[in-house]
């Protein structure tokens, strides 16, 4: 088992809630071993605090907005955010986007992730589960087009990436095989009344029985066929796991190549994204975790917390905070709520809003944010960001910097920058060293030596004058370290 | 070479080049100046340790290690079209059954195509590419696809960006292009993807383009109220993006944060505000694009995608609007472009797949194989390449073949147009194409896309001279100088005296101390700019000239800048508008004469004119100008000599002097320039210098009166250029010779026209000179036009009477010149 140091917590906590909090981290190592510090991250709450749209209308592009800064706010500032991380991973992977389908519909598809992409077994916290629900909301249905999928005109788009990008990865099916699901899926649509309803209409299904994977499916099936294609990917159901028969896999069961698939993939996500390969420990230990609790979704990510793999050094350097990972960052040190203060336009620049993939195969990792003008983006929604925090009160003579709601979490502007008043004498500001450990305090960071000393010696340079000694927080808030995950 | 022992101070000196507040004022070319003088040397210690640290404080060494970009090295610029495009509504096999059949409602119909032959006709959105085949210059290679069919987005768009249909796709082949490019070095200005992240293709095992913003960037740049303090700012963000373990991703953060001062101090001046760009995607991308290539920053390869091409449903209202999108962006690519880059430029497309042959029924087609891709440019060799797929046969759901290898595409463009090396980046050899009748070169033209008609007949109306923009202090624009092949719009009509509908105005430009030697280009705002110029800067001197131009979309024009940095300024002396009833003045061209020269006591006392001291001039009834009806007159003034650095203005006698200046000249230096000046109380002109004193001389050229010929004027045109023998032999202008040059017939100059007003450039004179434009048949006058400097390039505005026989001549008096005339406006 890991060794429980702050190294180690740090880490596990900066993966799974995105910001090493302080608090989070004293309550941690205070508890026995590691495998107690990641069973306290993976406690999380029943249910997800829900979103509200009051005072929207019925603006499906504001609500849009609301849903994104609601859910970063509880990335936030949630007791246990590891639920909404993983409802984050998920929407990278079972992907639908606001763009194309309607906001009711993502709503729900988001609300299944928050609830069930971290859950118990016994809430859906399910591969299969997560998969079957996923594929007949009205989200999916609308953006790769299985609403459109019926017998006499077969639309593929849905089946194709459900078996590449969903469960099992590139080249491991035939052209057959896709043909075979989509005659699978035919007939699943959306209620004509009520947009934001399933509906499933037999005289739009194929009926004639398929072979997919080596398993004969659809034979009778009706509405169900559908989930036998999940069920012969993963082993689940009745109808027996399939096998690839294509590509260097070929020959193997299909729910193996799947865990490894999705272990890949969350590896990628919460692990690190710059061998492209997983180490073989932890990697067996996750594939095991998925077929021998049935593609449970907690055995499957304790494995990973869990494993000696997760806290090599490559494994703590190797990837970089993805701009709602960066959001949320900032939205903690600042103490700044989400809501009203993360517009999309802020975001898009960035490379990532979300409800907005780019495209099916969701967001890519590492390289794909490291680049002047995706980095730039982040400066100016630091600025942003450090622009709304800078809220004026005043108490008489004073005014603050707030770092979060209470007196606790503000600095005087006048100990940043002195106080001038007419006839009385001047206050200088307290020294920079000082200056520099109380932002930090307040904004919760673990900054490198070295780059304090830099910023330090920003603060003294000649040409920096007392007011620009708040240059000192831009500058904490966008180190390289920051974008570091 | 220079002693290496040499100081900063005494080095930059000999230079001669300001050390300016902005430190990425220097661009590639001075910089490889530098480093040819031997300059350059000790840079590879690190920052602090050479001179060039002094002229570009904090600048990254390795940033500027690539080599020039040459005139025979080629630009490519890629358009992906995400999503896989329907190539066969693309180009329409219109005589084929089964193409209809197959694709059924969704089908083009073969009328509303543009026809390219019996069997092809182009999606009716095209119409840029319709005129590159007209002229040759469109290459349709189809049924290109890759061997292995997969037809999931991702991984084909992999292996169209990779090149390598099998085995790991770490890197993409324009990438591995840029690792041979650069061996080693870095040069974040050699490939660009313009968009916010970097696509596969453009990304090597060593290298990877830079990704270039689709707004202005202004982060890098000090900002005006806190320049030190910033600049300290910048230095500390380059510090901490220093730190951290060399290939680790926290450095590879740090060194993206330092690209980005780097590409925001160079960018800020080639990409205008928002409010200038396109709103549509691929439009704005490619108008970018072609503000990059002018700003002459070395790139070779310029990418942009956009989408979405993925119509699985819902397509007849979507494709047609991505190719509008494609044809909108081609012609801004086109038009913003300076013709000096035509020749070096070619375009392609491509797109991960095409589209089944057989719609569903969601009104879509699915991922298909294979799909023409199309390659333009002044060098292509125009005509279909490859194969066009069959449908026969086909199945529903059956692609159609492929028999192009998307590496055969690639590697014909990599050998024909990037100087070859296609089997180390593709790893192997592929059949080249031959897409390219010619390697790049300087020159090379493309279809224009709209002609731009002469203007409705218009009269001359003089105004006070009023001042409508000024970079110095933000008039008229924003206060900045204009950066390197960037062009600022100046509105001239409904600003103050020009009223909405004037046709042209006759204005000033004035460049304000340039940071290289560069040209500038008037031209009405929303044409193509045009391959002509207007004014030639040079560093350390202010340089003015006058223009008669066109008024543009909104009543504006456009000012292009070549190269370097530069202040301007631009003053209004009148306009040109259709004749209403009543009063209303034409031209009235004259042989020139010459109505003044204080070295000679030729209408004033011989004596120099000093400064602060007008001297009256009478015009009218001298010099063949009329005794009366006369409006205004148009002269050539001539600063002869001065020992001051100052300016001359002309204005109507009995008037207050206005705040604008006519000729700018320097100690030592002779300079016309082309003035149109209101006649004042009896008949006179005032004329006064600022400072020194100097020799004045005063030619007139014509006069503004009742009933003459009103002026069109016209996209500049080159009629004359003897450095390319285009209007006159290819050779130059010897001692005592003239050239005479056909206006009538040429750049939409009618039989019976009167005259014309062209920008006259002198190129390098092999020694101090004049130069005399007058009608052709005439007998050449005792007055002169220009009066170029030994080995400068110098410009006037000349508006010259026509000769009976259609013609110009333009005499040279000493030594030999190339000699440039550019036709602006005729009258008739």
């Amino acid at each position: 088992m890991p060794a429980l140091n702050e190294a180690n917590v740090r880490h596990l906590l900066r993966r799974t809630e995105i910001v090493d909090r302080p608090e989070r981290v004293a309550a941690l190592l205070a508890l026995p071993n590691m495998a107690a510090a990641v069973d306290d991250v993976m406690d999380v709450a029943a249910r997800p605090v829900p979103v509200s749209y009051t005072g929207l209308g019925d603006n499906g592009w504001k609500r849009g907005v609301r849903l994104s800064e609601h859910w970063m706010g509880q990335m936030a500032s949630a007791a246990r955010p590891f639920g909404e991380r993983m409802a984050f991973f998920w929407h990278g992977h079972i992907v639908s986007s606001l763009d194309k389908s309607a906001f009711a519909g993502m709503h729900d598809q988001i609300d299944l992730f928050r609830r069930t992409g971290l859950g118990a077994p016994s809430a859906g916290g399910n591969v299969v589960r997560l998969l079957k629900t996923a594929a007949i909301q009205p989200a999916m249905l609308d953006y790769l087009d299985n609403s459109r999928n019926i017998a006499r005109s077969p639309n593929q788009n849905f089946a194709r990436e459900l078996i590449e990008l969903f469960v099992l990865g590139v080249g491991n099916y035939t052209e057959a095989d896709v043909e075979a699901a989509t005659a699978a899926w035919t007939g699943h649509a959306k209620a004509r009344s009520a947009e934001n309803t399933y509906h499933f209409r037999p005289e739009h299904h194929e009926n004639s029985p398929q072979q997919f994977l080596g398993r004969t499916i659809n034979a009778g099936m009706g509405s169900e066929a559908g989930n036998e294609t999940i069920d012969v990917m993963l082993g689940s159901g009745s109808v027996g796991a399939g096998t690839v028969a294509v590509g260097p896999n070929a020959g193997r069961p299909a729910p193996r190549v799947a865990a490894e698939f999705l272990t890949f993939k969350l590896w990628q996500e919460l692990g690190e994204a710059s061998t492209r390969t997983v180490p073989s420990g932890v990697h067996g230990a996750m594939v095991d975790a998925l077929l021998d609790h049935g593609f449970d979704i907690r055995p499957w990510v304790r494995a990973l917390l869990l494993h000696d793999d997760f806290y090599t050094g490559v494994a703590k350097t190797g990837l970089v905070r993805q701009p709602a990972e960066y959001m949320v960052a900032l939205l903690v040190a600042c103490g700044i709520d989400a809501i009203d203060n993360v517009p999309g336009w802020l975001m898009d620049p960035t490379g990532q809003r979300l409800l907005y993939p780019p495209n099916v195969s969701g967001w890519k990792p590492n390289g794909y944010w490291v680049n002047a003008s995706a980095m730039g983006a982040r400066h100016s929604v630091a600025n942003s960001m450090t622009w709304t925090l800078a809220r004026d009160t005043w108490d008489g003579d004073e005014g603050y910097l707030q770092f979060g709601p209470n007196a606790a979490n503000r600095i005087s502007k006048r100990d940043v920058q002195g106080l001038w008043r007419p006839n009385q004498p001047y206050i200088p500001p307290i020294p920079t060293a000082e200056l520099v450990d109380r932002l930090i305090d307040l904004m919760g960071l673990s900054v490198a030596p070295a780059t304090r000393g830099r910023i330090l010696a920003h603060l003294d340079h000649d040409d920096i004058e007392t007011w620009m000694r708040r240059d000192a927080i831009s500058l904490l808030l966008t180190a390289p370290e920051m974008h570091i995950a | 070479m220079l002693d290496p022992d040499i100081t900063t101070a005494d080095a930059l000196r000999h230079l001669s080049a300001p050390v300016a507040d902005d430190p990425f004022s220097l661009d590639r070319r001075r910089f490889l100046q530098l480093v040819g003088l031997g300059l350059g040397a000790g840079l590879v210690a690190g920052p602090g340790s050479s001179l060039l640290d002094a002229v570009l404080p904090g600048h990254d060494p390795l940033a500027w290690a690539a080599g020039p970009i040459g005139p025979n090295d080629g630009i490519l610029v890629l358009i992906g079209l995400y999503g896989g495009n329907d190539g066969l509504n693309t180009v329409v096999p219109v005589n084929d059954g089964r193409y209809y059949d197959q694709h059924g409602s969704l089908a083009v119909p073969a009328s509303s195509t543009l026809r390219l032959d019996a069997n092809t006709g182009l999606h009716p959105e095209l119409g840029e590419l319709k005129q590159f085949w007209d002229a040759g210059k469109l290459a349709i290679v189809e049924g290109v696809g890759h061997l292995q069919n997969e037809f999931s987005h991702f991984s084909s768009m992999a292996k169209w960006m990779s090149a390598r249909p099998t085995g790991l796709t770490t890197s993409g082949w324009i990438g591995r292009w840029l690792d041979g490019y650069l061996s080693g070095t870095k040069d974040l200005f050699a490939a660009a993807e313009i968009g916010h992240s970097l696509p596969l293709h453009m990304i090597g095992e060593r290298s990877v383009a830079t990704t270039v913003p689709t707004d202005r960037p202004s982060f890098g740049v000090p900002r005006e109220w806190r320049a030190d303090a910033d600049r300290a700012l910048f230095q500390t963000i380059r510090d901490l993006g220093s730190a951290g373990p060399a290939g680790s991703w926290q450095r590879l953060v740090g060194q993206a944060q330092i690209d980005i001062l780097d590409v925001g101090a160079t960018l800020n001046p080639v990409i205008p505000d928002d409010s200038e760009l396109p709103d549509t995607e691929i439009v704005r991308k490619l108008e970018i694009a072609a503000r990059l290539i002018n700003a002459n920053l070395g790139m070779r390869v310029l990418s942009a995608g956009y989408g979405d091409f993925d119509s699985h449903a819902g397509q007849p209202s979507q494709h047609p609007v991505r190719m509008q999108e494609l044809n909108s962006a081609i012609n801004r690519f086109y038009s913003t472009l300076h013709p000096s880059w035509v020749g070096r430029v070619t375009v392609m497309t491509f797109s991960e797949f095409g589209r089944t042959s057989y719609a569903n029924d969601g009104q879509g087609t699915d991922h298909g194989s294979s799909a023409p891709q199309l390659v333009f440019g002044a060098g292509v060799k125009g005509g279909f390449y490859g194969q066009r797929p069959s449908l026969a046969g086909l199945r529903r759901w059956d692609r159609m073949p492929s028999h192009v290898d998307m590496r055969s595409y690639y590697g014909s463009v990599i050998d024909g147009w990037l100087g070859g090396g296609s089997s180390g980046v593709l790893g192997g050899n592929f059949e080249n194409l031959r897409l390219f009748e010619r390697p790049p070169s300087g020159s090379g033209t493309v279809p224009v896309a709209s002609g731009s008609a002469p203007s409705a007949p218009s009269v001359f109306v003089a105004v006070t001279p009023q001042r409508v923009y000024d970079s110095r202090n933000g008039l008229g624009g924003r206060r900045a100088r204009v950066g390197p092949g960037q062009t600022v719009q100046v509105g001239v009509s409904g600003e103050g005296a020009v009223p909405v509908g004037a046709t042209a105005a006759a204005i000033n430009v004035t460049a304000v101390l340039p940071s290289i030697d560069t040209f500038l280009t008037a031209y009405p705002t929303g044409q193509r700019l045009p391959d002509s110029s207007t004014l030639n800067p040079r560093p350390g001197i202010v340089t003015a000239n006058s223009a008669v131009v066109g008024l543009g979309t909104g009543g504006a024009i456009s000012i292009y800048n070549n190269a370097g940095h530069v202040d301007l300024l631009v003053d209004v002396m009148g306009y040109f508008v259709a004749p209403t009833n009543g009063a209303s003045t034409g031209f009235h061209p004259l042989s020139p004469s010459r109505l003044l020269d204080t070295r000679t006591g030729n209408g004033a006392p011989k004596r120099r004119l000093r400064e602060r001291t007008p001297i009256s001039l009478q015009i009218v009834g001298r010099g063949s100008v009329p005794s009366s009806g006369v409006a205004a007159v148009v002269v050539n003034l001539l600063a002869v000599d001065p020992n001051g650095e100052g300016w001359v203005v002309g204005w109507p006698t009995g008037e207050t002097m206005p705040v604008v200046s006519n000729v700018q000249y320097q100690p030592g230096r002779t300079v016309p320039t082309l003035a149109v000046v209101t006649v004042g109380a009896g008949g006179k002109i005032d004329l006064m210098a600022s400072a020194g004193t100097l020799d004045l001389v005063v030619d007139v050229v014509g006069y503004f009166a009742t009933s003459g010929s009103t002026m069109q004027s016209v996209g500049p045109r080159r009629l004359l250029d003897t450095r390319t023998g285009n209007g006159a032999p290819a050779t130059r202008v010897g001692p005592g010779d003239a050239v005479n040059v056909r206006v009538v017939g040429r750049g939409g100059v009618p039989v019976g026209a009167s005259a014309a007003a062209l920008n006259v450039t002198a190129v390098a004179p092999s020694d101090h000179t004049y130069l005399t434009v007058y009608p052709g048949g005439e007998p050449r006058p005792a007055t002169s036009s220009l009066n170029p400097d030994r080995m400068q390039v110098s410009a006037n505005l000349v508006l010259s009477k026509i000769g009976t026989d259609g013609t110009i001549n333009i005499y040279n008096n000493r030594g030999d010149v190339d000699i440039v005339a550019d036709l602006t406006a005729f009258f008739t």
